[in-house]
């Protein structure tokens, strides 16, 4: 009889146990933590592509902003890194807004991450004082006020407040609740006073907070906090190499950013390229097995990067298979 | 889901004054794990595998050929080892992974006892299993890939789902208060959208009752 009158016990047990999933993640997301770059500057199929994408290459059409998506979420992808170029450039980030319409269009669930190129900082400086479409003369970080030759506003009007105005709280990737942005490598060819990256991301910061008022989560490349020690970074990743670094796994305030590539082949780029040959997926899939266990975010290059043929979308060569192979990571290795 | 635990909850507390018999079971199965979708890109499912566990349950006859119970069944690991090979730079490289798993479950069920045949009695069980499941990646090799090589790091994800559950229980008394069941446990898991599968568990145990 004793043994019955526990039995109520054990059921509240049960109840008051709960129901859900939880990771070992050292962060917390609004998203699964596989993402993909993500650009829409295209009206066509680049001469470089080797694999054609199934789906007409047309970003002026939405029924390819609604195609891409719905691979993104086929893929089990939580979120896609736009990888923005800036105002009045081809990938400005005030052109997502046929991204959101698709993101509407197949549940709402998939975040949109921004992705700073850094190389278009220095072009768009470059331009508008009168040095042509060029990454020299180098940009000056130290040079917040654009007095000579850098400028805040390239960073911040022309980028990452044109990208928070365009994508509305609801659509942006979070860690930690705080929205999150990565920033490319830390050109040493591109910039000059690299020591002062952290002024000027303290500075982006501050302004951000100011329009906003949020601290967005900042995740540059490595070589940024390399040249800069004192770079005030939340996490950051390592750029793939072709083929000595096909998959990186960086640790940095104990957040693990990942950071893979499914090939590359750029032999038909307008400066010919290396190639990593897919290996029919080997090379993604080992890639995934070093990375993706240890990561609490996962940086895929790219979705739809036609232009250097490293994308996962549906092809006529390969099918739906680098789709496929992400869904059975975002599935089995949550 | 909330009005059914309310109701085997309350059938349990009412037992305490309804009982005429009180099983104690305990005993020992195989658990095999089959799950269902994407076998993945080397045609590997990691979470099908096959383990041992202890099951322990506690029952009681609210009325004749109606009994309530409460069942914990308690998993040993499983794993498997996936390998992945790809050339880089001319070197072919083995990537191994050691996907792990272990389910613990609760179940709370109500059963019906069929008529006694000789020393052989028949329960039919159904009900609501609350499972806990582990799962642990180990990237055995990454350093293969990564460069350079990452502190090794154990991911683990804990998934508590609740299922319905069903089985059947056949017990052969051997004595007055003792009886060995053979039994049979299915139950039905879903960790994901994508990811759902089905537990069978075959076993054997004692059963005292009193």
């Amino acid at each position: 009889m004793i043994m019955t009158r526990a039995l109520p016990s054990f059921v509240t047990v049960i109840l008051l146990l709960g129901l859900g999933s939880g990771t070992g993640a050292s962060v917390e997301r609004n998203a699964g933590k596989y993402g993909a770059m993500f650009s829409w500057w295209y009206t066509d199929l680049p001469t470089a592509t080797k694999y054609s994408p199934t789906v007409t290459w047309d970003a002026r059409d939405q029924r390819w902003w609604n195609e891409i998506v719905r691979q993104a979420l086929g893929a089990g992808l939580g979120w896609l890194a736009a990888e923005s170029w800036g105002a009045d450039m081809p990938d400005d980030p005030q052109g997502l807004t046929p991204l959101l319409r698709a993101i509407d269009a197949n549940g709402g669930s998939l975040k949109v991450a921004l992705f700073d190129d850094t190389t278009s900082e220095v072009i768009r400086k470059n331009r508008a004082k009168g040095h042509g479409y060029d990454t020299s003369p180098r940009f000056d970080l130290a040079d917040l006020a654009g007095t000579d030759e850098g400028g805040i506003q390239y960073f911040y009007d022309q980028q990452w407040k044109r990208f928070f105005q365009t994508v509305p709280d609801q659509y942006r990737f979070k860690v930690d609740g705080r929205p999150v942005i990565f920033t490319w490598s830390g050109g040493l060819a591109w910039y000059a006073h690299l020591d002062s990256f952290h002024t000027l991301l303290q500075e982006l910061r501050r302004s951000t907070y100011r329009d906003f008022g949020f601290d967005p989560f900042v995740v540059p490349d490595v070589s940024w906090i390399t040249l800069d020690p004192l770079t005030d970074a939340d996490a950051a990743y390592e750029w793939f190499y072709p083929n000595t670094h096909n998959a990186t796994l960086t640790t940095f305030r104990n957040v693990r950013v990942g950071h893979l590539i499914p090939g590359y082949d750029c032999s038909r780029c307008a400066t010919p390229g290396p190639i990593v040959d897919r290996q029919n997926g080997q090379v993604y899939t080992a890639g995934m097995e070093a990375v993706a266990p240890s990561s609490d975010i996962v940086l895929i290059e790219g979705f739809v990067n036609v232009d250097e043929n490293a994308h996962l979308v549906e092809t006529t060569t390969w099918g739906r298979r680098y789709i496929d192979i992400t869904h059975w990571y975002s599935t089995n290795v949550p | 889901m909330v009005k059914a635990w309310l109701v085997i909850a309350v059938l349990l507390a009412a037992s305490d004054a309804m009982a005429q018999s009180v099983l104690l079971t305990a005993g020992g199965y195989h658990e095999i794990k089959r799950f269902s979708g994407d076998a993945g890109p080397d045609a590997t499912n990691v979470l099908d595998t096959d383990a041992n566990g202890l099951h322990i349950a506690v029952g009681t006859v609210v009325i004749p050929h109606f009994i309530v119970a409460f069942e914990v069944g308690l998993s040993g690991e499983s794993s498997v080892t996936k390998t992945t090979t790809v050339t880089n730079l001319g070197q072919t490289l083995n990537i191994q992974t050691q996907y792990a798993n272990q389910l613990t479950t609760w179940s709370a069920l109500v059963g019906l006892r069929s008529a006694p045949a000789g020393r052989l009695q028949l329960t039919y069980v159904g009900g609501v299993t609350f499972s806990h499941v582990r799962r642990t990646i180990t990237p055995e090799t990454p350093a293969t890939v990564v460069q350079p090589a990452p502190v090794p790091t154990i991911s683990t994800t804990i998934d508590n789902v609740a299922g319905p559950a069903v089985g059947v229980d056949a017990a052969v008394r051997v004595a007055d208060h003792l009886a060995v069941v053979a039994f049979v446990r299915v139950y039905a898991l879903t960790l994901s959208n994508d990811l759902s599968g089905v537990i069978v568990r075959p076993g054997l145990a004692a059963q005292v009752s009193f």
